[in-house]
């Protein structure tokens, strides 16, 4: 596996889009400000004839998301395929995954012709399932690698958030405003034999979805505004991290591994919340959740690419062992919790030598 | 170990080691078989270490690699994150291992015999988590006079600095005693609250929030849900 990110030209703290957008309420002010944010790649929209930002139309916010996300795609695959030491002739299939825009063709085909990929590429758009959707994307790429042994497949995660934005003031829309940033994240995979670059394999994946919370989280339209808003429920951290124990141990079960065997955990970087409601309940540390909580920090919610962000921190920062495990977690509109197993190659347990087989 | 009433002993998992040094890779498998033996049960449990030794002190950590230390440092860390409550009894010589697993525990007892050697050789203290340990349980001033401190403290004196909670006569009767009392805590939730413990010197009142309403809701969750399976169907 091979990874590479890409975000846009600009970053702003919170404290210059609080003036950016002239935001005076000092409840609102407070959300973004106690956010564990410090700074966001974004988009913003162009400025008005009186220096403040006007508001965009949806049109204009979903032609913001292609060509944002076009731009920003096509950098992080090629980052991707640098580091997995591949060509762009080698992309035998591509799974692009967005939720900040509709369109057809989606990305996958956009990204195809922008980088002159092969024509004969298969492809897949996971498109609307949210910030849990990079792990469902995952599970469909692991599964057409192993059906196609030694072919590079790619997921590509692509979310222009600027372009999903609403202001009205709100509460509502300025919980979402304060949280979500601008970047695309890119995986390859391949199963078999002729495997370039050695990375972990994936061991197994397990979905909870908690139907009583499915208006929790939403992209949906609002027609007073004319436009698609995100809604997110102040009961959404709780949620998560309630049913996070459950779903990890589903993911865990029948594989001989505890929790405490886990070395590297790679959650979501949803908010500050839903981190520490993720934490208490699966009784991880700060130093567990250190990569999830400094990508926030510096990038804040990139909804579906972030897990990879941290992913990337994790390998950069060169302190996973041999036959180690790490778990990768996202949870999304659903709700949704969605895992992944991974398996380092290398065939000692970090515990006291001892052989730990799957 | 002899129970001081007669109704059935409470469940606890027990665990002897040594007293004294030096350290080894049996005794790191020792504890980790022991957190093993824990993590594997269900239900609530008591991990009872009893730790002492009639031999003379030995050095601490003796001539050992730095990634032994290292395998030892993650093992005494899994026994202060067990989803169990945790006791220490000690006895006699107690160095090395005995005094960083007590400072490890939840609750520490100690007979009237037992003699904590601080690991103090020439040339100074152990720069282990053990120090860290004596900062953020007995305050930073005062680990500090501990270092300077001539090693040896007795099972009184030690209590007196605050590093054995009880100190008795009949060492088994009282691990009984405790034992009994510790048995109806769920493991798990305890360890979730000593966890906001451990980390609340060092986290600022914003930080730290987040996780104890988490931890807040977790108990309304589980008494909502505790409530509706009691309900009549």
């Amino acid at each position: 596996m091979g990874t590479g990110t890409a975000v846009p030209a600009f970053s702003y703290s919170q404290e210059e889009l609080l003036e950016v957008f002239r935001i005076e309420d000092p409840r609102i002010r407070s959300v973004f400000l106690n956010s564990a944010i410090e700074r966001r790649f974004l988009t913003l929209p162009p400025e008005g004839a009186d220096g403040t930002r006007r508001m965009e139309t949806q049109g204009e916010l979903l032609a913001k998301h292609r060509a944002s996300g076009i731009e920003m795609g096509a950098r992080a695959l090629q980052a991707c395929l640098k580091n997995a030491d591949a060509d762009l002739e080698d992309v035998r299939y591509l799974c692009c995954v967005s939720s900040t825009g509709f369109m057809t063709p989606g990305f996958s085909a956009l990204i195809i012709r922008e980088l002159g990929l092969e024509h004969n590429t298969s492809r897949l758009d996971v498109v609307g399932m949210g910030c849990n959707a990079g792990l469902n994307g995952l599970a469909a790429v692991t599964g057409w690698a192993h059906a196609h042994p030694g072919q590079l497949a790619i997921m590509l995660c692509v979310e222009a958030c600027s372009a999903a934005y609403v202001f009205d003031g709100t509460m509502r829309t300025s919980v979402v405003n304060s949280l979500f940033g601008d970047g695309a994240a890119a995986v390859a995979v391949q199963a078999g034999p002729g495997a370039r670059h050695e990375g972990p394999s994936v061991v197994k994946f397990a979905s909870c979805i908690i139907p009583e919370a499915l208006e929790a989280m939403r992209y949906d339209w609002d027609d007073d505004h004319g436009k698609f808003s995100f809604f997110l429920d102040r009961e959404v951290p709780y949620v998560v991290g309630a049913n996070a124990e459950e779903v990890v141990g589903r993911l865990l079960a029948g594989t001989g591994l505890r929790r405490d065997d886990i070395a590297h955990w790679i959650i979501h970087s949803g908010g500050k919340k839903v981190i520490d409601s993720v934490m208490i309940n699966l009784a991880l540390s700060r130093w567990d959740v250190r990569h999830t909580t400094g990508v926030l920090r510096d990038y804040g919610n990139l909804s579906s690419g972030s897990f990879l962000f941290s992913y990337n921190r994790l390998i950069d920062e060169g302190v996973v062992a041999p036959g180690e495990h790490g778990v990768l977690m996202t949870m999304g509109p659903g709700s949704t919790i969605e895992t992944a197993l991974l398996r380092w190659p290398g065939g000692e347990n970090a515990r006291d030598g001892q052989r730990r087989e799957l | 170990m002899a129970s001081s009433n007669k109704t059935p002993a409470p469940p606890a998992e027990r665990l002897s080691l040594p007293g004294t040094g030096p350290l080894s890779s049996s005794l790191v498998l020792a504890i980790n078989e022991f957190c093993d033996r824990i993590d594997a049960l269900s239900g609530n449990t008591v991990a009872v270490i009893e730790v002492g030794d009639a031999e003379p002190h030995q050095a601490w950590p003796g001539e050992v690699s730095i990634h032994l230390v290292s395998r030892w440092e993650r093992a005494v860390r899994r026994v202060e994150r067990l989803r169990a409550t945790t006791i220490a009894a000690a006895s006699g010589t107690c160095s090395g291992p005995a005094l960083e697993l007590l400072l490890a525990t939840d609750y520490r007892l100690a007979a009237h015999d037992a003699r904590l050697h601080l690991p103090s050789e020439p040339g100074g203290f152990w720069p282990g988590m053990v120090l860290h340990r004596l900062a953020n349980q007995i305050g930073g001033r005062r680990a500090r006079r501990l270092l300077l401190h001539p090693p040896e403290l007795s099972a009184a004196e030690a209590a007196g600095w605050g590093l054995v909670d009880e100190v008795g006569q009949d060492l088994g009767a009282a691990v009984e005693r405790v034992v009994s009392t510790l048995a109806p805590v769920d493991g798990a939730e305890f360890a979730i609250r000593r966890r906001l413990l451990l980390d609340a010197p060092t986290t600022t009142f914003e930080d730290a929030l987040g996780v104890h309403l988490a931890a807040c809701d977790r108990v309304l969750r589980r008494a909502r849900a505790d409530a509706e399976t009691r309900l009549p169907a």
